[in-house]
């Protein structure tokens, strides 16, 4: 498979979120700010990667009948690692992510790429897919974050994870003027159904255009 | 007792799991189709987080947590998961084929529902004590139940309806639990 | 069967790995994670000693429930207990959350609340220096604020609970008669007539809807000792007098004070506070308009601030 083409259909074509409907717990629930969606971003594209890595690396040894439960303490290992790690290195990143880094286990892009692809090709393509899937998913999250978190509070900042210094923070939109459904419950499923039909539309025209 | 009510009521209105908490979407987005499906598989649910709930509580107290080693409860909770659903779908598949047919996919996917794991997790970082958790596992799949069949109810009526091009299909199905979302904030100040 | 015992070894071998591996994140990361969770303790144990390196204590031997967490410090001269304590005082609602810290020789070297919500200058007195608590010894007994007596108190049996844990895991025998908290004792004055005339006090009850069991419940206000005179108290000039607000129930049966509770202490602290304690309410209870009311020695202007609007309150529910 054309490594490049199979990196970036990660991206558009067969993103994660709003094409496959994967791993769309954390996306609703992470995206109410920037710093929360990169670092959330950040850990699964650890995770895919790594995971990737090693069950390509292993995937001649593994037996075939057991392959899930192996994958699954594989890819539960890494999330407790990564957890650990966030939990003592960025404790304002662990109580922002909350209990949906141990949810990564679930997240059905890491073990679907794990069966679908890490299980089938070599290390450095399985590298490579870990990585365009994770930095798709990645940019899903960041654009429903930046739509929520700009209509929602008016604000856009950024943040040091690890010492909590503030990168940039300006205010878009006066406050008194935002609209604070976006910041809940609500307002994640509308902009989710807003950017899903958004690429549906995009994938339609791409169609007809194919078409003509 | 009251407290057990409302614990009860919390987790199945106020903290619903689907609308205020984000889990179970991919089952709640795909198997909502049709009513009968969604009905089998609220069923599904209920007894495999009941069970698997059960099951991860016992191994955290009397084995991780005498040998020290709580850092495991990830990996052993999701093979307790695992395992479980499998044999669900021993179980459902030879008892009731019919029921295993018209789930399809989705039976083994109850183990990457996030859910699942959400319950066993919270049963342990909320310190309940058995009857707590018993009341909790089975309050939340039943909150995941009732949501997913009028979500149902809603969809088989949305298929007759004009829908745009591009909303056809989840997209409208998201914008349906928006709304449903907003009532339910109504329950906030319930308990 | 050889296929599956092969499976299972597999798979058993995987954990093993795994699991080792996130044994040595564990262990690595563990530290850094305990460190955060006292992180605002931290800063007040860096102020005490800087030198001085803390670890977490086991405090399950502790039967009062008062006690949320222990930490013990080394440093090269010296050695720490310090005990985060949770109690209940005037106010119901927030606990008085402090640390209570003692040497090895037994001195209290570490008293800080950390939160509370007490009464304005009375029951919030607990975190001034006017509590004596620090550099007493653990077999000292600690008094009272006077006017404060719930709040302090309740602060003095989380010390107490502290000083049980200290004498048992400092190995520090600790007297624990001594210290029982003494009550301070009211001093009262003359009495006077709750029908006099107290309209220079200009009181005035309203009639709240909240009932209490059947009875009268009125929200009162009156003029102090800072209103009244205001050019002639030698008091803190950067004092705020406001009203004296108090709570009257009154039971409309017998017309009969049942119980007297204090919104607002507005005159000078350390003086008139003396006639807003529980223990001076207490007094009213059961009187009714004619009969004659106590006033606290030292303390006659709020003292006959209350009355007046004990007077108020009678003469309302006639």
């Amino acid at each position: 498979m054309d490594r490049w083409k199979n990196f970036k259909s990660g991206f558009l074509d067969e993103n994660p979120v709003f094409g496959l409907y994967l791993g769309i717990c954390s996306t609703l629930a992470i995206t109410t700010t920037l710093n929360s969606a990169l670092g959330m971003g950040v850990s699964v594209i650890a995770v895919l990667i790594a995971s990737n890595v090693i069950i390509s690396a292993l995937r001649k040894i593994i037996p075939d009948e057991i392959r899930i439960p192996v994958y699954i303490v594989i890819i539960a290992s890494l999330v407790t690692i990564v957890e650990m790690l966030i939990h003592a290195y960025s404790p304002s990143l662990y109580s922002a992510l909350g209990s949906f880094i141990n949810l990564i286990v679930v997240n059905c892009i890491i073990m679907g790429r794990a069966e679908a692809f890490a299980s089938k090709n070599s290390i450095i393509d399985s590298a490579l897919d870990g990585l365009g899937m994770g930095l798709g998913y990645t940019l899903s999250l960041v654009t429903m974050s930046l739509i929520r978190q700009i209509i929602g509070t008016g604000s856009i900042g950024l943040s040091n994870p690890f010492t909590d210094d503030v990168i940039f923070n300006f205010q878009i939109i006066p406050t008194g003027y935002e609209i604070s459904l976006f910041k809940g419950n609500v307002g994640a499923f509308l902009t989710f159904a807003i950017l899903a039909a958004s690429l549906t539309a995009y994938k339609n025209s791409k169609k007809e255009a194919k078409k003509k | 007792m009251s407290e057990l009510f409302s614990l009860f009521l919390a987790a199945v209105l106020i903290n619903n799991i689907v609308l205020t908490k984000f889990l179970g979407i991919c089952p709640f987005l795909g198997v909502s189709k049709k009513l009968d499906s969604a009905f089998g598989m609220g069923v599904s649910v209920i007894f495999v987080i009941v069970g698997a709930s059960i099951m991860s509580y016992g191994l955290y107290y009397l084995v991780l947590v005498p040998l020290g080693i709580e850092y495991m409860k990830l990996i052993t909770f999701i093979l307790v998961i695992a395992t479980f659903v499998q044999f669900t779908e021993m179980f459902i598949k030879k008892y009731s084929p019919a029921l295993y047919k018209s789930l399809g996919i989705y039976l083994p996917l109850i183990t990457t529902n996030c859910v699942v794991l959400q319950v066993a997790l919270d049963n342990i970082s909320n310190e309940f004590n058995f009857i707590e958790m018993v009341i909790y596992s089975f309050a939340v799949p039943a909150g995941f139940m009732m949501v997913l069949l009028l979500f149902a109810t809603i969809r088989e009526r949305l298929e007759t309806s004009e829908i745009p091009e591009a909303f056809k299909g989840n997209p409208i199905a998201l914008v349906v639990a928006a709304i449903m979302a907003l009532a339910f904030s109504a329950f906030a100040g319930l308990v | 069967m050889k296929k599956t015992i092969y499976l299972a070894v597999f798979l058993g071998v995987m954990s093993a790995i795994f699991g080792g591996a996130i044994a040595f994140v564990n262990d690595l990361t563990a530290p850094l994670i305990a460190q955060q969770a006292m992180a605002a303790e931290s800063a007040v144990f860096n102020e005490l000693d800087p030198e001085a390196t803390f670890s977490e204590l086991d405090i399950s031997e502790d039967q009062t429930g008062l006690i949320k967490k222990g930490y013990y410090g080394e440093s090269s001269s010296n050695k720490y207990w310090i005990y985060s304590a949770n109690v209940i005082g005037f106010n119901s609602g927030t606990p008085i959350d402090f640390l209570i810290g003692f040497n090895q020789d037994g001195d209290i070297i570490l008293y800080n609340v950390i939160n509370q919500q007490e009464t304005d200058g009375i029951g919030s007195r607990v975190s001034t220096d006017e509590f004596e608590v620090v550099n007493l010894n653990v077999n000292d007994a600690i008094t009272p604020l006077s006017g404060a007596t719930v709040s302090s108190n309740a602060v003095i049996s989380g010390i107490n609970a502290a000083k049980t844990l200290y004498s048992n895991q400092a190995g520090v025998s600790v007297d624990t008669t001594v210290s029982e908290p003494e009550k301070p004792s009211l001093n009262l004055g003359d009495k006077v007539l709750i029908n006099d005339d107290y309209t220079e006090f200009d009181a005035i009850c309203e009639e709240s809807d909240s009932t209490d069991e059947g009875n009268l419940v009125f929200k009162c206000n009156a003029l102090g000792y800072g209103l009244i005179d205001p050019d002639n108290h030698s008091a803190d000039m950067n004092f705020e007098y406001t009203k004296n607000e108090i709570t009257i129930v009154v039971n409309p049966d017998d017309k009969s004070v049942v119980s007297i509770t204090l919104d607002n202490f507005g005159d000078t602290a350390n003086i008139g506070d003396k006639a807003t304690t529980e223990e001076y309410f207490e007094t009213f209870s059961g009187l009714i308009y004619d009969d004659e009311a106590d006033t606290v020695t030292g303390a006659s202007w709020t003292s006959k601030s209350i009355v007046s609007m004990v007077q108020a309150a009678l003469a309302a529910s006639e």
